[in-house]
């Protein structure tokens, strides 16, 4: 396909840019509309088309291989990242394999993925979420407790900072064992969340067992769960 | 349901752009719609929460509806002036552009790393550790309470977020945002994030094709992209990706309208800039540096001072509604944060330099973009000086690193480590200065020869 070249109005040779001052527009326009008699094709095998592009690749090779960072964004941080996705949209197909309810559906992608990025925590939040009612108040055991080392599991510390905790269990309350006295929710507490053998003595019952993690009523009378 | 918020977001933004002017290039259109959607929505929730309506769904859609037909009204008037409007857009006037390799290798790179970055963005839901104890889950609240300025967590003895530094006084954009989604159905936030960063890539494109040659635009945008740290962030729900949009994209239209007196830009400039403010506290610094520009300006007589007092107003309009609604509603602002007298302390000097070293100069955060920045300025020395080589340029990148360095020196650190401030939310705030390095390494004077002379050289006949 030949085109015949059309008379522009912001210029209609390379040439006429030479004598331009710096960063104008008009004529950068000028640049990217210029229509010469050649073809796609032809413009495609120009040899300082295929320079050009030739220096793009070595310049991003060099970079790649050159500089740890740009290697580290390709492999580890996109493609990775990428793959990373990819690894756990498979789990979330699994497990909602046999779901119809798209909302169940949802929830549970939700919770496959919060699973994947922040692991055990995640895990013992969700049994506290599903077994507390939205507005329960529950007692959270001491730092110490909180971020034991064990051979069972061992939490970040994170789960000590009041609100990073209380992100997952929203719109509950969360109080810890080292507010008694200063906070008034302390008081207000039905729930507790056992841990490590540590809470099991604050219950005016006996447990019918005594696992690592647990969430348990205080109360005897607090019998209510969650739909 | 969330298609539904976001598109309207988008029309919003849309309205706004047409409002202000029909003259800008359809990838402006697109790329600003998005970021300015958004800051006039948490506006608009903002002025539900004081007036005391709330913050809901219903409030919500029909205020942006209202500020939606408002807009679309002083659109049509800008069109009704401009009867090739739609001529411009149209698929006629759409030229197949010449199968330049470099080009197409960049673009199609920039399109395959921000399609993964923005896929594996809006996959996972907020888990960076700031925003699940602090924006994302003040946003789920929100949207729960409809509430900002009664919000349970700011309100409750439980909780302990109207300390100084406190969640309760920081600007709230971020928080506001991730309520918008929450109220139309989205099962986590990130989509905010993540639109915004693809929109901040189409606007760094937009803007750098003002000033130069399409290959360069398209390099230079994936070299920005590209910057370690940024990137990384930009898949996490911090505000500081999110202030550097709106901050160096309004920096970056003050310092294009300084150069072409454009009135377009500096209004697009002075309501991104206000933007900035209601993202970040430290966002006045980007605001101060453009007035300091318009005042330039204003002195050689280019602009009338009805325009410059605008500009002024606007461009720090966020910082000065925040303020006022924080003392409005009671809330604690942190106000003695700030050591508001000058003070010579050399141990605290001492330690900004031991820490702020190795930020500017590790290629492992930032690549070889500040480093780039730091060589084409000394090559540049000549321009600059002899004919003023994108100086506004440079003096506003310097300005704003100057001066918010300034403002980590004044703060009084009582609550937290300077070093920590340092190595956390320094090396986070460089994601806007980042931008502006890159746009001087694209259109400073060596760098324009360079690519003009490739152009030429590519589609001579």
């Amino acid at each position: 396909m030949t085109m015949k070249p059309k008379p522009s109005k912001t210029g209609k040779s390379q040439t006429s840019t030479k004598k331009a001052p710096l960063a104008n527009p008009s004529q950068q326009n000028a640049v990217e509309q210029y229509n010469s008699t050649g073809n796609w094709l032809f413009f495609l095998f120009k040899p300082y088309n295929l320079l050009f592009g030739l220096i793009a690749i070595l310049f991003l090779s060099w970079s790649n291989m050159t500089i740890r960072s740009y290697n580290w964004v390709y492999k580890d941080l996109l493609k990775g990242g990428y793959e990373y996705c990819g690894m756990v949209q498979k789990e979330i197909n699994k497990r909602t394999r046999s779901v119809s309810n798209p909302t169940e559906k949802r929830m549970i992608a939700y919770d496959t993925k919060y699973e994947a990025k922040v692991g055990t925590e995640y895990l013992i939040l969700k049994m506290i979420r599903d077994n507390t009612p939205p507005n329960a108040v529950i007692l959270f055991p001491p730092p110490l407790i909180l971020t034991q080392k064990t051979s069972y599991f061992t939490l970040r510390y994170e789960i000590t900072m009041k609100a990073w905790p209380s992100h997952f269990l929203y719109p509950r309350t969360i109080v810890y064992e080292q507010e008694k006295g200063k906070n008034p929710f302390y008081d207000k507490a039905q729930y507790i969340f056992v841990l490590h053998g540590w809470g099991f003595d604050h219950l005016d019952y006996e447990p019918q067992q005594r696992n690592v993690a647990d969430i348990l009523p205080l109360h005897k009378t607090t019998i209510e769960k969650p739909s | 349901m969330i298609i539904l918020g976001i598109t309207l977001t988008l029309l919003l933004g849309l309205a706004i752009m047409l409002a202000i002017s029909s003259k800008f290039t359809l990838l402006e259109y697109l790329s600003l719609a998005f970021p300015l959607g958004m800051g006039t929505q948490t506006f608009l929730m903002s002025l539900l929460d004081w007036s005391n309506i709330g913050i809901t769904l219903v409030g919500t859609s029909t205020i942006s509806i209202i500020a939606l037909a408002g807009f679309l009204a002083l659109a049509f008037r800008n069109l009704k002036k401009d009867p090739e409007f739609l001529s411009r857009l149209s698929i006629k006037a759409f030229k197949l552009p010449k199968p330049n390799i470099a080009w197409m290798i960049f673009i199609i790179l920039i399109l395959w790393f921000e399609g993964m970055n923005f896929y594996k963005t809006i996959f996972f839901p907020s888990f960076d550790t700031d925003s699940i104890r602090g924006f994302n889950f003040v946003g789920i609240a929100i949207a729960a309470e409809g509430t900002l300025k009664g919000l349970s967590l700011f309100n409750s003895p439980n909780y302990n977020f109207q300390s100084d530094a406190g969640l309760a006084s920081y600007t709230p954009f971020a928080q506001l945002s991730y309520a918008y989604v929450y109220l139309f159905g989205a099962m986590a936030s990130k989509i905010v994030n993540a639109m915004m960063f693809l929109s901040f890539v189409g606007i760094f494109y937009a803007l750098l094709k003002r000033v130069t040659t399409h290959t360069a635009a398209a390099f230079f945008t994936f070299m920005m992209l590209i910057t370690p740290e940024m990137l990384a962030f930009s898949a996490l729900s911090g505000i500081n990706l999110l202030h550097a949009v709106y901050a160096s994209s309004g920096l970056l239209l003050a310092v294009l309208w300084f150069d072409k007196k454009d009135t377009k830009l500096l209004i697009l400039s002075a309501i991104l800039l206000s933007m900035n403010c209601f993202t970040r506290n430290e966002g006045i610094v980007f605001s101060g540096m453009a007035s300091l520009l318009v005042l330039y300006r204003f002195f050689t007589k280019d602009i009338d001072w009805k325009k410059s007092l605008l500009f002024f107003v606007t461009a720090f309009f966020g910082f000065i509604y925040w303020f006022l609604f924080l003392k409005a509603n009671h809330i604690h602002s942190g106000s003695d944060l700030i050591i508001t007298k000058l003070f010579w302390d050399e141990e605290k000097i001492a330690t900004m330099y031991r820490e702020l070293k190795p930020l500017y100069l590790n290629t492992m955060y930032y690549g070889i973009g500040i480093v780039t920045f730091g060589l084409m300025l000394l090559l540049n020395v000549w321009n600059l000086f002899r004919k003023g080589d994108q100086a506004a340029l440079v003096v506003a990148t310097i300005g704003v690193m100057i001066l918010y360095t300034i403002i980590i020196y004044q703060i009084n650190y009582k609550w937290d480590l300077i070093e920590n401030v340092l190595r956390y939310s320094y090396k986070r705030f460089l994601f806007s200065f980042i931008p502006l390095m890159w746009f001087y390494i694209a259109s400073n004077g060596i760098t324009m020869w360079v690519t003009k002379k490739a152009d030429n050289l590519l589609y001579k006949k």
